[in-house]
């Protein structure tokens, strides 16, 4: 090793030593200093010896254990994917873990220790997989984190529709779902020591495979490596380290990739040495962060270490952003896309809404003819028809724009940082406005819910502010790294305030999800202003999305002043976005998939593409919509969960074929 | 040559640098009209940098890139393009484009606000599909194209955009020799209907054969600037490309040919 990765490691363990020693010192229960020390070294009967014994050194133990899992995890998953960024949770699979574990808890009984740890195993398999696919797809570099934080977020949205359903089962998961290291005694400290102490040593093993392995398949195969089971068997270390992880403490962010970047920092010779300074600054940073929780707040509020973690971890990805020169991953080949004009596939969806909209209206509690339904429409309906159009009609109408107006969000945002993975999430729109209504919700909790659309309006129109002045018009890459900086912190200052607002939480979590459930006309009025404001502008500019769609050099050669032309457009789109959040709840998917399906049917020329993405975006949110409020009736399924239900196997499925081409 | 040509775009005295370091230090170069002009150095000697300069891309930290003599930062971004084309190196079409689809949007700088695409503007790009070769492949998919086939609708976009002036990096890098001299010999053709073309080239053979002009970079200096007849010797290989090599006439064209010597080449040659 060399010596300056010497004494990053030293400098790890004498940070995770310390860390630990006032994370002892501090934890739960009225100890004093003198009483902790003895504890420590001669273990009596006293309740002191008790709680240092039972409760704080589990504590600390699982800020180790799971500090050298995601440490060790993510210096795999950055050697395999060949991009700094890469961690556990910017892939999804923290995400995807946290889901198998909520799913088995909300509908059977789960023990903690290895149960949760092997269920949660299970979902970062699944995690695993969509990810993999997407790298195989040739979404290298920032793409395929964009890939992993959509995936991640459709997860963590299946997440909290599992927690909405089943609250009370899962009420006891609520520090966990937000990254806590608090342990009820030794017993799944003992199963995640046992697990993970084998994975890790297979990581050691590999190393020296993983040094060959960054310098690529084709570079590495020709040195004598066999790429395939190198790549299954670190894929699994890692998916077992991460399994570890949330099995002990929940999701945890950024820990990974600070961990990783200080090891890469260190410059040490190989893998090893990355392995030897990672592993502690990833205990170090863990327990640093579970002690600044309960400083900053107080141990009965205290704030977990998932939430810390995020707040740190998101402004040094702001800075890292910022430092970028040139693009990452932006060097893709051409590839064989099945991206075409196809105008008869293109009539039929087209064709399709209208009927879908009669269909819809048609289908309910109280059924009705088609017939009816459109002399119900004209006004010369029977009483019958006309009560069932009064709840079904405005919640379609505003299902349908929202669709659209995501679908118009995605698209102007995918042409503007050039990325088939971008959303409206990208731009903070998402995060922003959960962060603006949960505010309110704490602040006034008894406020009107007409105030709700504006505080999340005005949420994602500040994050968005925040993520263009951060980023500037200036590079795609950057911007999205600090969108996903921006979405991070968000998600971390919601997470805090769900904690601290415990009864106001279940209709924050509904608002979350994504519904349109008794949505009146109103509503619709209120999402219709912005969408006749922004859609037209959208439109002016597809010329505009067109030639930014080539690359910033031609763009500008063919006389766009592309960095004021980029920051415009995503404003103009982070609006579209937000209007449609602030109204519907936070939709994931829609303003992915839409733009992307538009692209099959309608080819690269937004002229043709925006159209269909608004159509098919008005389609997927409709028929949301009409299933979530008829397949379980009278129990209504939140359509944010049902466009996730559809949207991930679309994806992985999509991935998987242009993979394949 | 009876008069000296007129110049429609000119570097003055022109700097850029990227942060502290100083890539272009101080180059005059004129890009003579109507004539095809090649840029040709070792790496990372600045010959991109100052074709993007040229295109308006980079700003000068000092010095000035004249365009008919107006101080080219100063133009509009879309005066510019109507009058200036530039083709990056090597350049990634997005997704689900057909040949005509990319060709129409060199029309851009044509195009105002909201205003549908006009008999001209179809007009132009049938042209350009004409003068390209490609007008067999307009409504194929860009991803279904050959490399050769690819680089030509890229070039028909720049010709779509008409402008006198053309600027292109590497065109030829990724091509096989016969679709290299198959754009080669297309820039030919664009500049004998009277369209000035900025070049940079990889290959100094291509650049002697096919340029009036030649401008020998090395270390953001210009070495030496003129015809390749007069200006390419074994001296200017050995000064800009670091090269033993020896320089003869090319037998098909006449011009300067540049064979050059590797280190282990002499000693294969000693008898055994």
């Amino acid at each position: 090793m060399t010596r300056r990765a010497a004494a990053f490691a030293a400098a790890g363990v004498a940070l995770a030593l310390l860390a630990g020693l006032l994370d002892i010192a501090q934890g739960q229960g009225d100890v004093p200093l003198g009483d902790v020390w003895g504890a420590l070294f001669n273990r009596g009967d006293s309740l002191h010896d008790a709680l240092v014994w039972d409760i704080r050194l589990p504590r600390a133990a699982a800020g180790i254990v799971a500090g050298f899992a995601l440490a060790g995890a993510a210096v795999v998953l950055q050697a395999l994917t060949r991009n700094p960024l890469a961690e556990p949770a910017t892939l999804g699979l923290t995400a995807g873990g946290a889901l198998a574990v909520t799913l088995v808890a909300a509908f059977a009984s789960l023990a903690p220790g290895a149960p949760t740890i092997a269920v949660a195993f299970v979902g970062v398999l699944g995690g695993t997989l969509l990810i993999g696919t997407m790298a195989a797809a040739g979404g290298g570099g920032v793409r395929l984190i964009l890939a992993g934080m959509a995936v991640g977020l459709a997860l963590a949205a299946g997440t909290a529709a599992v927690r909405l359903a089943r609250e009370t089962e899962t009420s006891g998961l609520f520090l966990w779902g937000a990254g806590s290291l608090l342990q009820n005694g030794w017993g799944p400290l003992q199963a995640g020591v046992l697990i993970g102490t084998p994975a890790l040593l297979g990581v050691l093993a590999l190393t020296r495979a993983l040094d060959v392995a960054v310098l690529g398949e084709s570079t590495a195969r020709a040195l004598g490596l066999r790429t395939g089971v190198t790549q299954l068997a670190a894929v699994t270390l890692a998916a077992v380290l991460t399994a570890v992880a949330v099995g002990l403490t929940g999701p945890i962010a950024f820990v990974g990739i600070l961990a990783g970047g200080l090891a890469r920092a260190a410059r040490p010779r190989g893998h090893l040495g990355a392995l030897a300074v990672a592993l502690p600054w990833g205990a170090a940073i863990l327990l640093a962060a579970d002690v600044a929780g309960r400083a900053i707040t107080g141990l009965d509020t205290e704030t977990p270490a998932g939430v810390v973690c995020a707040l740190i971890g998101a402004p040094v990805l702001v800075l890292v952003a910022r430092r970028l020169r040139g693009e990452v991953g932006s060097a893709l080949e051409t590839r064989a896309s099945a991206a075409r004009w196809r105008p008869k596939a293109a009539l039929v969806a087209l064709a399709v809404l209208p009927l879908a909209i009669v269909g819809s209206l048609c289908l309910g509690e109280i059924r009705i003819g088609p017939g009816e339904v459109l002399s119900s429409l004209f006004g010369t309906g029977s009483p019958l028809g006309e009560i069932a159009l009064e709840s079904r009609a405005p919640r379609l109408a505003v299902a349908l724009l929202g669709g659209a107006c995501l679908a118009a969000s995605g698209t102007v945002l995918q042409a503007a940082v050039r990325n088939p993975f971008a959303g409206p999430e990208l731009a903070g729109v998402v995060g922003g406005a959960s962060v603006g209504a949960f505010l309110v919700l704490l602040v006034f909790p008894d406020a009107p819910t007409l105030v709700l659309p504006f505080a999340a309006f005005a949420g994602a129109l500040l994050a968005m502010a925040l993520v263009l002045a951060l980023a500037g018009g200036s590079s795609p890459t950057r911007l999205a790294l600090v969108g996903l900086a921006i979405t991070a912190a968000c998600s971390a200052v919601t997470m805090l305030m769900l904690l601290h607002a415990q009864p106001a939480a279940a209709t924050a979590i509904t608002w979350l999800t994504g519904s349109t459930y008794a949505a009146s006309w109103s509503d619709f009025r209120l999402l219709a202003v912005p969408a006749l404001v922004l859609l037209p502008l959208v439109i002016l500019a597809i010329r505009r999305l067109d030639v930014l769609m080539l690359d910033d050099d031609l763009s500008r050669a063919l006389g766009l002043q592309t960095s004021r032309t980029r920051a415009a457009l995503l404003a103009a789109g982070a609006a579209l976005g937000a209007a449609s959040v602030a109204v519907c709840g936070a939709i994931a998917f829609v303003g992915l998939l839409a733009p992307h399906a538009a692209r099959l049917l309608a080819g690269g020329n937004h002229r043709r593409a925006l159209p269909m993405a608004m159509t098919l975006g008005a389609l997927l949110l409709g028929l949301a919509d009409t299933v979530g409020r008829t397949v379980f009736a009278p129990t209504e399924i939140p359509s944010g969960l049902i466009v996730s239900l559809i949207g991930a196997p679309y994806l992985a499925i999509l991935l998987w074929r242009s993979r394949t081409a | 040559m009876a008069e000296p040509h007129r110049v429609s775009l000119r570097a003055e005295q022109l700097t850029v640098g990227y942060g502290e370091r100083d890539v272009l230090q101080g180059v005059d170069v004129p890009l003579p009209s109507g004539q095809i002009t090649a840029i040709v150095g070792a790496n990372a000697c600045g010959k991109s940098t100052l074709l993007r300069t040229f295109a308006r891309l980079l700003k000068p930290t000092a010095g000035t890139v004249l365009l008919d003599g107006a101080e080219i930062h100063t133009l509009p971004t879309r005066e510019v393009a109507q009058r200036l084309g530039f083709l990056p190196q090597s350049p990634v079409p997005p997704e689900g484009l057909t040949v005509e689809d990319l060709v129409h949007r060199g029309r851009f700088p044509h195009q105002k606000l909201g205003r549908r695409t006009s008999a001209e503007d179809r007009a132009k790009v049938d042209w350009a599909l004409t003068a390209t070769g490609v007008e067999d492949l307009r409504a194929r998919p860009l991803d279904q194209l050959s490399g050769g086939q690819r680089q030509r609708a890229w070039i028909a976009m720049a010709l779509a955009q008409d402008t006198p002036t053309l600027l292109l990096d590497e065109p030829t890098t990724y091509l096989d020799l016969a679709h290299q001299l198959e754009v080669l010999d297309l820039l030919v053709d664009l500049n004998e209907q009277g369209r000035t073309i900025g070049i940079v080239l990889h290959d100094l053979n291509h650049a002697c054969r096919y340029a009036h002009h030649l401008v020998a970079m090395k270390s953001g200096r210009v070495y030496a600037a003129g015809a390749p007849g007069e200006i390419v010797d074994e001296t200017l290989v050995k000064q800009v490309f670091g090269l033993d090599s020896r320089v003869i006439p090319d037998p098909v064209t006449g011009t300067p040919m540049c064979v050059p010597i590797g280190r282990t080449v002499s000693k294969l040659r000693e008898p055994a």
